[in-house]
């Protein structure tokens, strides 16, 4: 009976072993009370002393070439250690943006000498980077952004500002997109570039959140000079570059696994919960697995070299509203709480609820998104 | 789609032409179109008179079905003969069909008489399997004392109800697990679904991209784009449910992954399937609402396919008590993993 003739393990248990690595470190971390999991820990879990214990693991920059202090694995591998520490809710703040895109982006674009200037920090848990994209009249439009960098001798000079700069206030360097040019198109004449946190002439204000937080903030640039070898890539080709960033910054599983230890909660609510949230759960289920599915092949998309833009957007899209529907279902299963402590008023929903405001926005807002996917759609 | 699915797929097409009205309670001639092209044995063996062809043939052919929205007893007639195959029981000519019940329901064969609802094609049809938490049994319909009340489902499909004695029922010994019978067909639904989901976003993109209104294609409103990505990002999300189950399903068929990876895809399936009848729809304007616009051969085969094979909401509920009960590791591990 072709049913029974093939037992054993699921057809893609690939890189099981770093998933066990993963598992027992953060379980260690965990009963040590070194780190409490927490929602959105990819942006609000910082704690570079746990970075540090991964680059010490070589968790960091997994899938970069070996020359560079990479492992030369492949972007199914890094899914499996990223999708583990955000199943966990470590604290992976530090690291998240140099290992997920900025360090990939210097490999496709960067000069040799930036490549070994930088790449090795990142992977070592050394330098932690914050993203200068987004301005105050440039969010969604990003292409409309003004701060402007100026060719002088052996470098640039930037002057303007950037707005809810997660982590710079911990950076030590940063990813910058400046004006270098005009040209007729706003997206023309941009330009891509690495600089120090401590240069003179950036300083780094807060924007507390609406949950008491901060990680947003607002740099402010006064003729900072950022030397030449920090160009990334070309001069005025910073936008093509930047949309292929994208895909890195977009496909993967913290798009969906921002509100998991509400989801981690909610799994055992319901089984000893007094309102039936079966059908609700399943549904959520049916999303989860479907979302991994598709970061799987966004991860393979990019492990053939492609840049799945759209793949990405619609990951994004889809999972920040499981991330949200997690919340409400969650809300659901905790309404029995007059009949027991109220798990409503726990940290963890409460964390995971006002931060999620901020799921559907970052990195693309879901309209941005949608229009993304249907511009594709359009004869 | 590889060359032998583009193959059948254009066959279809063709056999499909002019063939897709709802067939208003009668067996579709496509069936004889479909039995003698040999297309309903794909996924049988040939020593009991099917095609031959594997699980991944049988899913495409299904994901053709549901593109041209094909009303017949494909799906039924090739589960209840594969799993007669499976178990050495002679399958009578004729149709074959089944009748899936909910998995924690049992037949209760003691004594009188035992009603069936909806049941698929029964009028047309010489035997039924019943799947049932009591296992698998053989109904011979052709006994005078079956009762048959016929009706249809939303897309004029024969839907009947079925009332036979006790003894007209018998077990079928060495038959797959009610498992792996329950996935097949779940899996089969959910290709179907999704091939019907695909068909009825071409349309609706095609529409808003040469439909004009304010001087401009549809589609350059942004709330019309919108909807419009949201109806793709459904259909991207059915398909890769759709891969991911089959990728289980063909490594084993009853397993507790696989049957999850299949509640998942039907799950996903469905109700996509809801959200792209309803946006489909409101795209296409009063055009949509029409006899004569094919919009509504898509859409009411999306609203009565969405609960084949076990309904939406049976699917999310075993899905989500399966998750309850093993557990967080499980989930991750087991229900989840790509």
């Amino acid at each position: 009976m072709s049913s029974s003739n093939a037992v054993g393990a699921a057809p893609r248990d690939e890189h099981v072993n770093l998933r066990r690595e993963v598992r027992a470190l953060v379980e260690t971390w965990r009963q040590q009370g070194r780190y409490q999991p927490r929602s959105d820990s990819w942006l609000r879990g910082f704690d570079p002393a746990f970075s540090k214990e991964l680059a010490r693991r070589g968790l960091i920059g997994i899938t970069w070439p070996t020359d560079v202090g990479g492992r030369g694995l492949s972007n199914t591998a890094r899914l499996a250690v990223t999708e583990e520490l955000l199943r966990a809710g470590a604290p992976v703040a530090a690291h998240w943006v140099g290992d997920r895109q900025i360090g990939p982006a210097i490999i496709r674009h960067g000069s040799e000498t930036l490549r070994k200037e930088i790449l090795p920090g990142i992977v070592a848990a050394d330098y932690v980077f914050c993203l200068g994209m987004s301005e105050p009249e440039a969010g969604s439009d990003l292409a409309s952004l003004r701060t402007t960098a100026t060719k002088v001798d052996g470098g640039w000079v930037i002057k303007g500002r950037k707005i809810w700069t997660s982590g710079a206030h911990h950076a030590t360097h940063m990813y910058l997109l400046a004006r270098t040019s005009r040209g007729e198109k706003k997206q023309s004449g941009l330009t891509e570039f690495i600089l120090d946190m401590d240069t003179s002439g950036i300083s780094v204000s807060p924007i507390v959140d609406l949950a008491g937080e901060h990680h947003f903030n607002e740099v402010l640039f006064e003729d900072a000079f950022v030397p030449d070898g920090r160009v990334l890539g070309s001069i005025d080709n910073g936008w093509a570059q930047v949309v292929e960033q994208l895909s890195f910054e977009r496909g993967g599983p913290e798009r969906f696994l921002s509100t998991y230890p509400v989801f981690a909660e909610l799994l055992d609510v319901a089984r000893d919960g007094v309102i039936d949230v079966r059908a609700d759960l399943g549904h959520l289920v049916a999303r989860l697995a479907t979302l991994r599915q598709l970061a799987w092949q966004v991860a393979r998309a990019l492990d053939a070299g492609e840049a799945p833009v759209q793949q990405a957007a619609t990951l994004k899209y889809l999972g920040n509203a499981f991330e949200h529907d997690v919340l409400e279902v969650a809300r659901k299963a905790y309404s029995d709480s007059g009949l027991r402590p109220g798990r409503l008023r726990n940290d963890g929903f409460r964390q995971a609820l006002l931060a999620s405001p901020g799921y559907s926005i970052r990195g693309g807002a879901a309209e941005v998104l949608l229009s993304l996917i249907a511009r594709q759609e359009v004869k | 789609m590889d060359e032998t699915s583009a193959a059948v797929d254009s066959l279809i097409a063709d056999l499909a032409k002019g063939a897709q009205e709802p067939p208003a309670g009668d067996l579709p001639a496509i069936w004889t179109s479909l039995e003698d092209l040999g297309l309903a044995g794909v996924g049988l063996a040939e020593d009991v008179g099917g095609s031959g062809g594997d699980l991944t043939d049988l899913i495409a052919l299904a994901e053709s079905v549901g593109r041209h929205v094909v009303s017949s007893p494909l799906l039924e007639n090739g589960i209840a003969r594969w799993a007669l195959g499976e178990a050495n029981v002679p399958a009578p000519p004729g149709v074959c069909t089944v009748s899936m019940l909910a998995p924690d329901v049992v037949l209760n064969l003691g004594g009188g008489t035992v009603d069936l609802f909806e049941v698929p094609w029964a009028r047309h049809a010489a035997v039924l399997l019943v799947v049932s938490a009591s296992g698998v049994h053989l109904v011979d319909l052709r006994r005078e004392s079956v009762r048959i009340v016929p009706r249809v489902n939303e897309a004029g499909e024969e839907r009947d109800d079925v009332t036979f004695n006790c003894d007209a029922a018998v077990v079928v010994a060495s038959a797959p697990s009610v498992a792996a019978i329950r996935n097949r067909l779940a899996l089969l639904w959910a290709a179907v679904l999704a091939g019907t989901i695909e068909s009825a976003y071409g349309l609706t993109r095609d529409y808003v991209n040469g439909r004009e209104q304010f001087g401009a294609p549809l589609v350059r409103i942004p709330a019309v784009a919108g909807l419009l990505a949201t109806v793709k990002a459904e259909l991207v999300q059915v398909e890769a449910g759709l891969q991911r189950a089959k990728d289980h399903a063909l490594h084993r068929l009853d397993s507790a992954e696989t049957t999850a990876a299949v509640a998942a895809a039907r799950v996903t399936a469905a109700r996509a399937a809801t959200v792209a009848a309803r946006l489909a729809h409101q795209l296409h304007g009063g055009m949509g609402i029409t006899a004569e616009y094919p919009l509504h051969l898509y859409t009411s085969r999306l609203w009565a396919w969405r609960d084949e094979a076990g309904s939406e909401h049976q699917w999310a509920t075993s899905l989500g008590g399966a998750a309850a009960g093993l557990g967080e590791d499980a989930v991750w591990d087991v229900l989840t993993s790509p």
